[in-house]
């Protein structure tokens, strides 16, 4: 008997509830409005970019008029909480992602040729530490950024900081007043030198990398650049790729796929960059990136902590915040000031960046620690621009 | 009950395709089968609920349509898929709705009596059963036989929906249907006689 093989489907379970009334596209209301704002709002994300187009600045112009410039681009950025977008009852961090993902693959960027620059300016605050006489004091340091680095890594790039006030951490000192020029040149060897950047950081590599989710999960789980749990350091790992870079429109939203994936992301609403404009955040361990409320854009980075922590704050104290302000290619580094032309300015190729490892100062993962006595510093080991570990001998 | 599926320039992967730099074009989907999920939402969970499931459907859909394999021409085994996702969330009151019929007669999913006003209080024992029988299924022998007999897609269309190969369908309809067969001979007068009899 062939019904044992294919039993037929039961009469009387074809037809339970069979007579049931149909709704026409029309009637259903109110699962056409949920999908009508979705469009319109994706509508209005990818007009976005189009109604305010970005305009590129020659080099020379910004090192010339670099502070003005940057306050100008800040001034043209909306204040306050953007208005809420329609959002479904439970937004989770996957969800915030594969928006963000596809607000990056349908946002246009230049291409640029293997000779030429990225250039990305931002404000950043991390924390700074100062080492010595058996105590430790941190504060929040916030400068002004403007990188331009070679497309792929032949070239000598430049980095300028201009330092803006210190602020006070919870549980920490007065921080000290800014003393001395504010503006600091740094050029940035090309990452075939040794002790140079990465080459993971230049956009060749990037635009080499998959862009199909899987693909490139694969790559980073297998790529990671840390000794974090594997999970920790691919969360680690993608921020380090989108950060003051210009990615690939199909690579930053594989990315962010990636990241949607990652086990242990939440959601933080109303999460402001450092320049105040508030977004929607996905957070991991304290880690987050924030996205526009509306148009799901990168719009900066945040770190909390996780836990109090002596002499910084209690469990929220905002750590590191970050807000890309601009991406762009250009053909030329910007000419540096004579007068700094000492600390920076066109450098012999592979001649290390001064910062490393004769400065005051170190950073570990933009965490900045700085010994009292400037020459007690030393250098235990490095790789690369990595500082794994170092003392202040008192 | 079954759509024609258009083909050619306008099938759901030409449309999908557009909506990726023109998301206006995935209206057009919804317009398309927005009705046929329902319908069949409606079936499991009653016709409040099912709007509910439309609306998460389309919109999970909206935001994966980059990821839609354009070779599928025909979106309905994706559509159906995410759909089934989404009734899944509402399992419990699936089955609930499943035990009262077969306890009452009276189904709690045909709300109103312009509905369905015959099948609503007709306590036939067969639709007990039926109800009986689809409330013992594990939600996958479930979601794999209703995929079929009440939305009517092919082996092939159902495995896509599913994300399992096509024999694993064949055996988790088999097993279903089987069950559902069982609870239907339950209350089939021949065979209680003869279980009266051994």
């Amino acid at each position: 008997m062939t019904d044992l093989l294919e039993p037929e489907a039961p009469r009387e379970l074809k037809e339970l509830r069979a007579g049931i009334a149909d709704r026409g596209p029309a009637e259903l209301h109110k699962a056409r409005a949920m999908l009508s704002a979705e469009i319109h709002g994706e509508r209005r994300a990818r007009e976005r970019p189009r109604a305010r187009p970005r305009r590129w600045l020659r080099p020379a112009l910004v090192a010339g008029t670099a502070v003005a410039a940057a306050a100008l681009v800040v001034s043209l950025l909306p204040r306050g909480p953007a208005p809420r977008a329609a959002q479904p009852a439970a937004l989770t961090a996957a969800y915030v992602l594969n928006r963000a993902a596809t607000a990056a693959a349908a946002t246009p960027q230049p291409v640029p040729r293997p000779d030429q620059y990225i250039y990305v300016s931002s404000v950043t605050m991390y924390v700074s530490s100062e080492i010595g006489n058996g105590q430790e004091k941190s504060w929040l340091y916030r400068t002004r950024r403007q990188i331009w680095q070679s497309a792929d890594g032949s070239r000598t790039g430049l980095l300028q900081i201009v330092q803006q006030p210190n602020k006070k951490l919870p549980w920490g000192p007065t921080p000290p007043a800014l003393s001395g020029d504010p503006v600091d040149w740094t050029t940035l060897p090309p990452p075939s030198c040794p002790g140079a950047a990465p080459v993971r950081g230049t956009y060749t590599f990037l635009a080499s990398l998959p862009t199909d989710p899987v693909r490139l999960r694969d790559w980073l789980y297998r790529h990671r650049a840390g000794q974090n749990p594997a999970d920790a350091q691919a969360w680690t790992d993608i921020g380090d790729m989108l950060r003051e870079m210009l990615v690939p429109p199909r690579l930053a939203a594989a990315l962010f796929r990636v990241a949607a994936t990652i086990p242990g992301a939440t959601v933080v609403r109303d999460a402001a960059n450092a320049v105040g404009q508030t977004g929607v955040a996905v957070s991991r361990s304290g880690s987050e990136l924030i996205f526009g409320s509306r148009t799901y854009q990168l719009i900066g980075e945040r770190s909390v902590l996780t836990r109090p922590v002596a002499g910084m704050g209690p469990a929220g104290t905002v750590v590191a915040s970050t807000a890309q302000l601009r991406e762009a290619v250009v053909s030329t580094l910007p000419d540096v000031p004579q007068s700094r032309k000492d600390n920076g300015g066109p450098a012999p190729a592979c001649r290390l960046s001064r910062l490393l490892p004769t400065s005051s100062h170190v950073r570990v993962r933009n965490h900045r620690y700085t010994c009292v006595t400037t020459e007690n510093m030393q250098l235990l080991r490095q790789s690369g621009t990595e500082i794994h570990q170092w003392l202040c001998a008192d | 009950m079954k759509k024609p599926v258009v083909l050619g320039l306008t099938d759901d992967a030409a449309l999908i395709e557009r909506s990726r730099t023109e998301p206006e074009a995935f209206a057009a989907i919804f317009d398309r089968h927005a009705t046929e999920i329902h319908r069949y939402a409606s079936r499991r969970l009653g016709a409040a609920l099912a709007e509910d499931v439309v609306g998460e459907t389309f919109l999970v859909a909206f935001r994966r349509r980059d990821s839609y394999d354009l070779s599928y021409r025909d979106a309905r085994p994706w559509l159906f898929g995410i759909a089934t996702n989404m009734i899944g969330r509402h399992r419990q009151a699936e089955v609930r709705f499943y035990r009262a019929l077969a306890r009452t007669g009276v189904d709690p999913v045909i709300e109103s009596p312009a509905d369905d006003v015959v099948t609503r209080v007709a306590a036939a024992s067969q639709r007990k059963a039926i109800a009986a029988g689809l409330a013992k299924l594990s939600a996958a022998d479930r979601n794999t036989v209703l995929l079929v007999d009440w939305a009517e897609l092919s082996y092939h269309e159902a495995a896509n929906a599913l994300g399992v190969p096509v024999g694993t369908v064949r055996s988790r309809l088999n097993r279903a249907r089987r069950k559902v067969r069982e609870a239907l001979g339950g209350i089939n007068p021949i065979l209680s006689a003869e279980e009266h009899d051994r």
